[in-house]
């Protein structure tokens, strides 16, 4: 009988081939990209067919569930989304078609020439007619794989594969987190935020050029001044810090005031002039930054003085002392933000 | 008494494989509209997943890779999802910014 000769495995595979073959073709020669998305859906679902008779059937279905029926959806939207008239037919060019071709057809050669040469590849299975169809119902094994116990390998006889039973969780786990930021990163990067007709990089810079910022001849000279005068005061503290005043001996002062701010150093905690010094020195610092524009440098010449205050009140010099000290260093503040404030254009109107 | 069609072994399911992969490349490499390198890319994937499956299938060959096979088939359609989720948002990302698909306007970086 001829029926009876027939493998009706091996012809519902040649099906599913010519199927999965001849819509790939369609996809690539095809240059309507609705149509290809289409020809697409056939070529995996048959390719799905071709899992189901290798007796993957949990991966069969899998296929058509994720696959078919979620990512090529997917792209099917994104066609949708994209479809004005003169995207739908793009043609490609006669000379990539000939490139494409000729470096197509040769890695085809190659590789169907490797898929024949191994010879257990070639020789079906003798015995596949014993097999059970149950053997292909996988999914109970595949579940328990995922979660690192390999039903598949108790009985192995080979101890170098025993390794290899420790099952795929760390892969599941990471690939659990990549769909995760996956799902994230897409829903981000998809956000619509339509500029209309005119292109992101062609639209004007929101932003106005910077102008030529005038910096006028009392409000440099101040801020020169304060620099220096900071600098000096700083290194004069770091002096003081290396080579402190002797109250006693051959060396001592005689002017009496000079005396006692030698004492009232001598009596400050160490830490006093160092700390001193660091602030000074941040004041050369906010200077610069006034001298560039910048609003908070202003903000810090005010605060550095009265964190001198606070530190100097905090010693045994006395609060009298540190109000002193915070006032003469705020006066030159009160000038310089006069002198911001004044002109036209003000400086201040000027700062970022 | 021999069959009509020859049973099927793994190197047809590779020769399968293997057509579905040159004709994802070359998709990839010869469309101009986003979408179509996108589908090439799937193209490829399931030409690989197909060479897992057969190198996995007890049907096909007595000392396959049994689970393992099928288990990186599985791995591969889900990362495959989420490269085509990815893609998909830049692509509308580039659509949005440009209003073109075709990836040959895509050269602001070109030094």
């Amino acid at each position: 009988m001829l029926l009876a000769a027939i493998d009706w495995h091996s012809l519902t595979f040649l099906l599913f081939a010519i199927v999965a073959c001849g819509f790939g073709a369609a996809v690539l020669l095809t240059s309507n990209v609705v149509r290809m998305a289409f020809y697409l859906t056939l070529c995996l679902g048959a390719t799905s067919g071709l899992f189901f008779l290798a007796g993957a059937q949990f991966v069969g279905a899998m296929q058509l569930m994720i696959y078919v029926g979620g990512t090529l959806v997917l792209l099917i939207f994104g066609v949708m989304l994209t479809a004005q008239a003169r995207f739908i037919s793009m043609k490609t060019g006669a000379g990539e078609w000939i490139l494409g071709a000729i470096v197509g057809s040769s890695l085809l050669l190659l590789l169907v020439r490797a898929g024949f040469s191994v010879e257990s590849w070639r020789v079906p299975r003798l015995d596949r007619n014993q097999l059970a169809l149950a053997d292909g119902q996988t999914s109970t094994a595949i579940g328990l794989a995922l979660t690192s116990v390999r039903v598949d390998k108790l009985n192995s006889q080979n101890e170098k594969l025993k390794p290899g039973m420790s099952g795929y969780l760390l892969p599941f786990v990471i690939v659990s987190m990549h769909l995760l930021v996956v799902l994230i990163g897409a829903g981000y990067m998809a956000r619509t935020k339509r500029i209309g007709i005119n292109r992101a990089i062609d639209r004007p810079v929101a932003q106005a050029p910077p102008r030529d910022r005038e910096r006028s001849f009392f409000v440099a000279a101040g801020l020169v001044s304060g620099m220096i005068v900071n600098l000096l005061l700083a290194v004069i503290c770091c002096v003081l810090v290396a080579k402190p005043l002797s109250i006693t001996g051959a060396a001592a002062p005689t002017n009496q005031y000079v005396l006692q701010f030698a004492k009232a150093i001598d009596a400050a905690p160490s830490w006093l002039l160092p700390t001193l010094g660091l602030l000074l020195l941040a004041n050369v610092l906010l200077l610069v930054v006034v001298w560039y524009w910048q609003k908070w440098g202003v903000v810090g010449l005010v605060i550095v003085p009265l964190v001198m205050a606070f530190l100097i009140a905090n010693t045994g010099l006395g609060q009298p002392v540190a109000v002193v000290f915070a006032l003469v260093m705020l006066v030159p503040v009160v000038p310089l933000i006069l002198l911001l404030c004044s002109g036209r254009p003000t400086a201040w109107s000027q700062m970022e | 008494m021999d069959s009509f069609p020859p049973p099927i072994t793994v190197s047809h399911y590779l020769a399968v494989g293997a057509v579905l992969f040159v004709m994802g490349a070359v998709c990839m490499a010869t469309k101009r509209n986003a979408l179509g390198v996108l589908m090439g890319i799937e193209l490829v994937l399931n030409g690989a997943n197909l060479n897992f499956v057969a190198f996995g299938s007890k049907f096909l060959r007595q000392d396959s890779l049994s689970l393992d096979g099928e288990l990186i088939a599985l791995f591969v359609i889900v990362l495959a999802a989420a490269e085509a989720a990815v893609a998909l948002a830049i692509a509308l990302n580039f659509y949005n910014n440009h209003t073109t698909i075709d990836v040959d306007h895509a050269d602001d970086l070109k030094g």
